[in-house]
Order: structure tokens, then C-alpha cells, then sequence
């Protein structure tokens, strides 16, 4: 704890920006230090009321998350889990173990809860399911509210007001969908990296996130003043005045700096040594398409389509796929739309055709180009609709997921078709419509060679890539740290497919969230890649980035970067590498 | 104890989640409202039913065999209604 001393803490900066506000801590982690004492028997009766004051006050807090859950209709399984904390909260399996130790024992509240939990955990720890496991840290959780109500530490969890700065050991999904987020100024975490959860949540709220700070939920109090600067990485216990006034100056300027680039987004991004760089959007909803083009895309690199899937009980028509492109590719011509064909599990596909279907692991199940080639019917539909809005402005189809040279055949030999069909209808599309594939599977990037051969370009969908070559579950909390988006092998496989996509004379793309993070930029950029595609926040940062850097460089720095053998030595160099040449970027003094 | 008394049935948990958390409390809610004893068993665990915390301990997985046990006055509709919601996998999917 900081006793109101100043403290500065170093993490990782995972969305830009800076914030001042108050601490809400978050911390679902164990408290270690409590006190342990013995009590005399004329104290049991006191022990027990004060235990029983916690216990009601803990069922109170909770039954006051269910109720502001229900109200704001957030989805159900989580408001189940929070009345499973209330029966916790009221399980003889707990509460008359530690009113029994108490009374028999002579130990205060604490030390009996203490206990009383360690039973409970030792017996849980018996459980070796992995999925079960996680849900028994609900017992944890539970037990560390009541020891926080009893110690007279505040959870926070549910209670924030304006100016908050959300602490917490990690935020998961469910965590965040529990904050007010017009409350929200920022988040700092203990674990995770730029493309944690919390990374991604900051991003798309637009506000300063800094993680990896490793103990910044124990050492920040509650309501403490505190500085997230998203920019470094850095997080200020109890500043002092003087940090506070400079830091709100640093505010300013990155915010005028923010209001510059803004500014600048519609100009195109040349490189010091004149290369021109296309920076694209990535679109899911029609509506985000004047957002998109006004934060400066160049054309829409992605177009997601499964929201007509998701948005609707039964499978979409050829007219609401057509409608759907036809406006989008309309406003964005001239520039070019990439639509991606449908990219769903079938998981949630087929529950929305109420059919009972589940696979054991649905990530590498039978999902997107897969499904496709499978329901042709629906397929067909698809690309019909595409095919259709094609006509109306500069379109292109991208299939996702493809593994080898089979599916693209299929998928061509299918798209064939739908061409010939539609010319016997006498219905106008674009009959040289560019076709390309996501490279995302590591199979497809090691056959790079040979499927250029057969496309007119490549997108590198980096977020599944990583996943795939890494083998690891990006949602998996036990191994997620794995997720390196520097890791060599990822690295060698993007520019395996850089390579092999120049030789055949076709380009290639990125619209993973690697394309979004200026600290690749460079590298994507010195490796070749031909453009980029993000999320409209992203835009006029790699816009920015490409504008300060030098192409040739860029190669130097990849070539030297191939020498390097782990993820943190290559993220090291590039943080350092962009530090001392566009420190401008961020020039804030 | 004189089981002959008793109500028990076994049953297997068929739901992909098997008795997690949420699934727990669903049972935990449900044995709550009789008045009869009830205890689940697995294999050589015997463990309030009344008791989320202790029914997690079980480990219930997919595929998991259970022996729900009742005593008292209304317990064989006890064991009916839990092994009913243990068999239609706590509502889900």
C-alpha cells in the first residue's frame, strides 16, 4: 500500500492517451496480510456479529449488482453468476464453518474465514477439469469480498463515479461489461499485453489503457489520485502537484497532437523516402462508413458480412446481402471494397437455424470457407448479393480461412458458377471482380507460393494467424501470454507470404489488429507489405507512423530483426528504434 | 442410517459444461426449496445438495454419474425435481 506516498509504476502502454482521475480498484486477487488473532470467549458473540454484518453487507453489494445488471439489461449469464455468488455467500458450506470456528476455536473473523476457505479450495483443488477449475475461482472471489467488507477494505467493483481510473489485477470481458463506460477515463492492469482484452476494450472506448504493471492493484488504494499515461506506459500513485500540472499539460498536447491528426487523415501518407502507403478500414455495419472514411481509409481492406448472419433468426437473402454491399461499396468507390465471405462458426450459424450442432473445438471446427463449401446453397446467396453490388462501385471478394489449394478451387469453381447464372439473368456485375483469400492459417502463408498463383491478392488476418501457429487460445487466461505478435515464427510466416505474393505479381495486405499498432508499423512496412487495413481509430496513427519513416530503414531493421530469437528481444529493439527516431510522434515536452 | 427410508436415483450430467458454477446454484435453488435432507454423491464423495460451495467440489463434469439422495417428508419429489434438471442439462442450450 502507498500511505499517500508517490509511486511510479512501469506496464506496458496499450492504448494511447492520458488520463488524471480517481482510483476504483478492482482486485479480485487474494488479500494476503490480515490479521490473525486470538479472541478471548467473552469476544465470540462480538466476532460472530461482525462476521455476520460482513456476511449481509457482501449479500448486499451483490444483490445490488444483480439488480443494476438487470436494469441495464446486460446478458444473462452474467447476472447468473453473481446470484451464484450470493448463495455462496449464503452456503452453510461457508458461513456456519466460519461461525463454528469462531465460536469453538476462539480465532477472530478473519483467520476463520481464512480457514475456513483454505478447506473449501483444498477440496476444490481436487477438480482437474479446466473450465470447472476457472468457475471455482467464483468461491475465491466470493470469499475475498467478505474479507474486504471485514477488514473494511472496499471492493469498488460496482461502484464508480466520473473520473474513474479502473484498476484491477486483469479485466475480463464479463468485468467490463459491468462498468459505466461514460464513467471510465482509463484502465491499468497487472497482467496482459497490447492485445489483451483490456487493450482492445481501451482501444475501441478511445481511452488510455497501460498493462503489465504487475502489481498496481495491490499497491494503489482505492480512491487515490492517480496518472495513467498510456503514451509510455506509466502510472503515478498520488502525484504531486507538480506532476499533476504537467501531465495535464502533456494531456493537452496529446490531445491537440490527436486533433492534428485527425486533420491530417484525409492526406495520403508518403514515407520519408517517398513511398506511398495505403492505409484502409475495416468495416462490420454499413452506418460505420462515413466514421471510417472520415478518420482518413483509403478504401475498406475488410468488410465483415457476418453481421446479417447474427442480426436475424433465419439466413439472409440475395437482396439483403445486395442491399447491404451496395450501399457500402457505392460510398466508398472509388476506392475499393474487400467483402469477406461469410466467416461464422458453425456453432452459432446453425443455432440460428435452431439446429442442434456442437463440436468439441469450434475454433478449428467446421467455420467460414469451410461452412461455405458445405451449405453451397447459402454460398451461392452470398456471392450472388456481392456479385450484384459489384456493378456499383470497385469491389472485390475475399474468402476466409483457406487452408490449402482445394478449397480456393472449390470456392472459385462455386463463384464460377454464380457467375454464369447471374449472366443468364441478364444481371450486370463487374465480370473481372478481383478475388482473394485471408491468409490466416499457418498451412496457407507456408503455401504462399503457390496459392499467389491463383488469386488476385492476399489479406493477412494476423489475430487467428498468431493463434494457429502458436497453438495457443487467445481467451485461455493460462495462455494467453503466449499470444506474441513478435514471435519469430509469426514474423517468418508474414513475410513468407509477402514474398511469395511480390513473385507472382500480386498484392498483399494486413487487416489484422497487427495492422492497427504503429509499434509493427515499421516492420510490416520494411517487410513489404503492400497496405494496411484497421479500425477507423487506427488510421491516422499508421498514417502518421508511415509518414515518418523510411522504407529502406525499415528493411535494415527487418533484416536485423530475422536475427533475434524471442518476441521480448524484438519488442524491445522496436520500442527503443521508434523512441529515438519519431519521438516527434509523440513529442509532448 | 436406514436407507430404505431414503429416496435415491442415479443420474448422469449430460450438459457440455457439466455442474459449474451456474449450473450449481440452478441445483443448489432448487434442493433449497424442499424441506427433505439432500445429498449428492459421486464415487466415494458424499456432499450437501443445499451446498453450492460443496457441490462444486465434486467435480461434476460431462459424463459424470451422480447419485442424488433425499430424506424427509417430501423427498421423492425432491429427487424427482433434481435429477429432472440434472437430466435436461440445467436448461442449457
Amino acid at each position: 500500500m502507498t500511505d499517500g506516498q508517490v509511486h511510479i509504476l512501469h506496464g506496458v502502454g496499450a492504448s494511447a492517451g492520458i488520463a488524471i482521475g480517481q482510483a476504483v480498484v478492482i482486485d479480485m486477487r487474494k488479500i494476503e496480510r490480515y490479521p490473525k488473532l486470538k479472541i478471548p470467549e467473552d469476544r465470540v458473540e462480538d466476532e460472530l456479529r461482525r462476521f455476520d454484518e460482513a456476511l449481509a453487507l457482501s449479500q448486499k453489494q451483490v444483490a445490488e449488482a444483480i439488480s443494476a445488471l438487470e436494469a441495464h439489461n446486460v446478458i444473462r449469464e452474467h447476472v447468473l453468476i453473481l446470484e451464484a455468488h450470493l448463495l455462496m455467500l449464503k452456503d452453510p458450506a461457508l458461513v456456519d464453518r466460519v461461525r463454528t470456528l469462531i465460536a469453538t476455536e476462539f480465532i477472530n473473523a478473519e483467520w476463520a474465514l481464512k480457514r475456513a476457505i483454505e478447506e473449501i479450495e483444498k477440496a476444490m483443488d481436487a477438480v482437474d477439469d479446466a473450465y470447472l477449475r476457472s468457475r471455482v475461482a467464483d468461491a475465491a472471489f466470493v470469499a475475498e469480498r467478505l474479507m474486504r467488507n471485514l477488514t473494511g477494505r472496499k471492493t469498488g467493483s460496482f461502484h464508480h463515479a466520473h473520473n474513474s481510473i479502473i484498476v484491477a489485477h486483469d479485466l475480463s470481458p464479463a468485468d467490463t461489461a459491468m462498468l459505466n463506460k461514460g464513467m471510465v477515463l482509463g484502465f491499468a492492469t497487472d497482467v496482459g499485453g497490447m492485445t489483451s482484452h483490456t487493450a482492445i476494450i481501451a482501444h475501441s472506448l478511445e481511452i488510455p489503457a497501460v498493462v503489465g504493471l504487475e502489481n498496481a492493484s495491490s499497491v494503489v488504494n482505492p480512491g487515490d489520485t492517480i496518472i495513467l499515461d498510456g503514451i509510455s506506459g506509466v502510472l503515478i500513485v498520488n502525484p504531486s502537484e507538480s506532476q499533476i500540472l504537467e501531465y495535464q499539460n502533456r494531456a493537452r498536447s496529446y490531445l491537440s497532437m490527436e486533433i492534428k491528426l485527425k486533420e491530417k487523415a484525409k492526406e495520403p501518407a508518403v514515407t520519408r523516402d517517398g513511398k506511398r502507403i495505403v492505409v484502409k478500414g475495416n468495416l462490420e455495419f454499413k452506418e460505420e462508413v462515413k466514421t471510417v472514411l472520415d478518420h482518413g481509409a483509403e478504401g475498406i481492406g475488410l468488410y465483415r458480412t457476418e453481421f446479417l448472419y447474427l442480426v436475424r433468426k433465419d439466413i439472409p437473402t440475395e437482396e439483403d446481402h445486395f442491399e447491404a454491399y451496395r450501399s457500402v461499396v457505392q460510398a466508398v468507390h472509388p476506392y475499393n471494397t474487400v467483402i469477406r465471405t461469410l466467416d461464422l462458426g458453425g456453432d452459432k450459424f446453425y443455432s440460428a437455424l435452431n439446429t442442434i450442432f456442437s463440436e468439441r473445438n469450434p475454433v478449428m471446427g467446421l467455420r467460414a470457407i469451410r461452412l461455405c463449401l458445405k451449405e453451397t446453397g447459402i454460398f451461392k446467396t452470398q456471392l450472388k448479393g456481392i456479385l450484384r453490388a459489384s456493378h456499383y462501385g470497385d469491389t472485390s471478394i475475399m474468402f476466409p480461412m483457406i487452408s490449402g489449394i482445394d478449397e480456393l478451387h472449390q470456392a472459385k469453381e462455386i463463384l464460377e458458377e454464380t457467375k454464369r447464372e447471374l449472366k443468364i439473368q441478364g444481371i450486370p456485375f463487374d465480370e473481372d471482380i478481383r478475388v482473394g483469400i485471408m491468409v490466416e492459417v499457418p498451412s496457407a502463408a507456408v503455401i504462399a507460393d503457390l496459392l499467389a498463383k491463383e488469386v488476385d491478392f492476399f489479406s493477412l488476418g494476423t489475430n487467428d494467424l498468431i493463434q494457429y501457429s502458436l497453438a495457443i487460445d487467445r481467451g485461455n487466461e493460462f495462455v494467453n501470454y503466449l499470444y506474441e505478435p513478435l514471435h519469430p515464427a509469426v514474423l517468418r510466416l508474414i513475410k513468407f507470404t509477402v514474398d511469395a505474393a511480390h513473385n507472382a505479381g500480386i498484392e498483399v495486405s494486413m487487416c489484422g489488429e497487427m495492422a492497427g499498432r504503429e509499434i509493427y508499423t515499421p516492420i510490416l512496412l520494411g517487410m513489404g507489405i503492400d497496405s494496411l487495413s484497421t479500425n477507423a481509430y487506427a488510421i491516422s496513427h499508421v498514417k502518421e507512423m508511415a509518414r515518418k519513416i523510411n522504407i529502406e530503414k525499415c528493411r535494415k531493421i527487418v533484416e536485423h530483426l530475422f536475427e533475434m530469437r524471442k518476441a521480448s528481444e524484438i519488442y524491445e529493439f522496436m520500442t527503443r528504434e521508434i523512441m529515438e527516431n519519431t519521438h516527434d510522434l509523440f513529442d509532448l515536452a | 442410517m436406514d436407507y430404505a427410508e431414503m429416496r435415491q436415483r442415479r443420474v448422469t450430467i449430460t450438459n457440455k459444461l457439466g455442474l459449474h458454477a451456474r449450473a450449481a446454484a440452478l441445483f443448489t435453488k432448487q434442493a433449497s426449496k424442499f424441506s427433505s435432507k439432500v445429498e449428492v454423491i459421486k464415487d466415494h464423495l458424499r456432499v450437501n445438495g443445499k451446498s453450492i460451495m460443496e457441490l462444486l467440489t465434486i467435480a461434476g463434469i460431462q459424463g459424470t454419474e451422480i447419485t442424488i439422495r433425499a430424506e424427509g417428508s417430501d423427498e421423492e419429489l425432491a429427487v424427482e425435481t433434481l435429477v429432472n434438471l440434472v437430466k435436461d442439462g440445467f436448461g442449457e442450450r
